[in-house]
């Protein structure tokens, strides 16, 4: 499968937080969900690819060619929608609008103007007095509103209701029919990747800790209660992660290797993200 | 580049709109108390504010990440703040000589009027490299420092031009304009360097 984007062994140190080793692939036609919990090193991730902080060590290629040696016009290949979205604030969309299509050399603003009326926006209205939904509306407006093949997205739907957070699902379906164009969502809104994503990278303190198809990795693990007897006679090797209950535990595994006698339920991805993050080894 | 300067008029047109407001009274002030120095005064502030408003409002909205992000060359980025400084500049610098030119020669000498032409451009690129660097918050107190500095050194140098020939006169100002656009040619490219640095 041809690969849109690389990320390899990617490290960063802040101060006591460390960006270990992080190596992912976005292939081409598909959604990858980048999860974890807050400060897992998502962003950090996400503004590495976009050129806003600069990586310790690692590489990451974009078709194929190192980020650092694309001219600015294939940088424009890559848009993005960032948590604060990044807009001016005391501008309304009409000016904003005139701003953009000197910044953006493929800028669409017919497009642009038909998004905005698809997501109910004033153009007259300045970008400061939206709701947090209708800026990310922007923001997702905007990134769709020109000519580009990776739409990369930090926390869109991150603090915003249902409804938004819908809308905001649909427009990405829409912008993944082409089959050239790719995506990159980091959230901790795990029922919104769950609809969206083909692939689930997940970082936990900085690491890369799964790497998979989404469909197989929700077939992947279980989960089980048990009591403390029955932890006792568990194969320690088999069991990924337990976190312990008052009545014992409850036990994540993979699914072929649960014992006969527990029933079980396979495990979303909020319970594996919970179970790597608050669980412990048996 | 055209799009970064629209989005800063854009984004800081009330403030454009009052500075503008400023330099119209403070021209009319100057010109009917025959001093050039309120002129001076409120040209210096708006070419230094200026920039200075408009980053402040780009960290406050993240702006910076999201042009880096677009793709949009550091170099030009920094530039275009140096070029909004460089319009007012020239629009506070104009004032200054038609203040100079109403009033006549007997009112205010050449000097007075081309040092603090000098002087807002020395300031000016004086402050923008450790704004880049440390955010207009954090480079407030710096910013005073130097804007102190240079003007005390300025004024010392005002006073002792003043009663030198005409000849010598002409000499000083084309020195310090070299030297102005010297300084502020290797202020801008400190400042890409420190941009180039940074992490947003």
């Amino acid at each position: 499968m041809i690969k849109k984007l690389q990320v390899k062994s990617l490290f960063k140190t802040y101060g006591d937080f460390e960006l270990n080793n992080v190596t992912f692939d976005v292939p081409c036609g598909t959604v990858v969900g980048l999860i974890g919990e807050n400060g897992a090193g998502k962003s950090t991730v996400i503004k590495s690819i976009l050129g806003c902080t600069h990586p310790d060590k690692g590489e990451i290629l974009f078709e194929s060619k190192n980020i650092d040696l694309l001219s600015d016009k294939e940088k424009q290949k890559i848009a993005f929608v960032l948590d604060d979205t990044g807009l001016p604030m005391e501008l309304t969309l009409s000016e904003l609008n005139k701003v953009l299509i000197s910044i953006f050399d493929k800028w669409d603003q017919g497009k642009f103007n038909f998004l905005l009326g698809r997501m109910n926006l004033p153009k007259d209205k300045t970008i400061k007095n939206f709701s947090k939904g209708m800026k990310m509306k922007a923001a997702i407006a905007v990134a769709l509103s020109y000519d580009n093949e990776l739409l990369i997205l930090d926390e869109p739907t991150g603090g915003l209701d249902p409804v938004s957070r819908d809308e905001i699902i649909e427009m990405l379906y829409d912008y993944i029919q082409n089959e050239n164009k790719s995506v990159l969502i980091s959230s901790h809104i795990t029922s919104d990747l769950e609809k969206l994503c083909d692939y689930i990278v997940y970082l936990n303190k900085g690491k890369v800790v799964l790497n998979e198809e989404k469909d197989a990795l929700l077939e992947k693990f279980v989960i089980y209660s048990c009591d403390e007897n029955d932890l006792k006679e568990l194969d320690r090797k088999k069991v990924v992660r337990i976190m312990r209950r008052a009545y014992g535990a409850d036990v994540m595994q993979l699914k072929e290797d649960v014992p006969e006698r527990f029933s079980y339920r396979k495990a979303g991805l909020e319970d594996i993200m919970l179970f790597y993050s608050k669980g412990v080894s048996l | 580049m055209k799009g970064l300067l629209i989005k800063d008029f854009y984004n800081i047109k009330k403030q454009i709109i009052w500075y503008i407001g400023m330099i119209i009274i403070f021209f009319s002030i100057s010109v009917a108390v025959k001093n050039i120095a309120f002129m001076v005064s409120i040209g210096m502030l708006v070419t230094i504010s200026i920039p200075l408003t408009a980053i402040a409002y780009e960290e406050k909205e993240s702006w910076q990440k999201f042009i880096v992000a677009s793709g949009m060359s550091k170099k030009i980025i920094v530039f275009e703040k140096y070029l909004l400084g460089l319009i007012f500049f020239a629009v506070s610098s104009a004032g200054y000589v038609a203040v100079f030119f109403i009033l006549g020669e007997n009112a205010s000498s050449l000097t007075e009027v081309l040092i603090p032409v000098f002087l807002q451009l020395l300031i000016l690129s004086a402050i923008l490299p450790p704004v880049f660097k440390f955010g207009v918050e954090k480079a407030r107190t710096f910013t005073i420092i130097i804007v102190v500095i240079i003007m005390l050194v300025l004024v010392g140098f005002l006073n002792y031009a003043l009663n030198i020939g005409k000849d010598v006169e002409i000499i000083i100002c084309v020195v310090l304009s070299i030297i102005s656009a010297v300084f502020t040619a290797l202020s801008y490219i400190l400042s890409v360097k420190i941009y180039n640095k940074k992490e947003f």
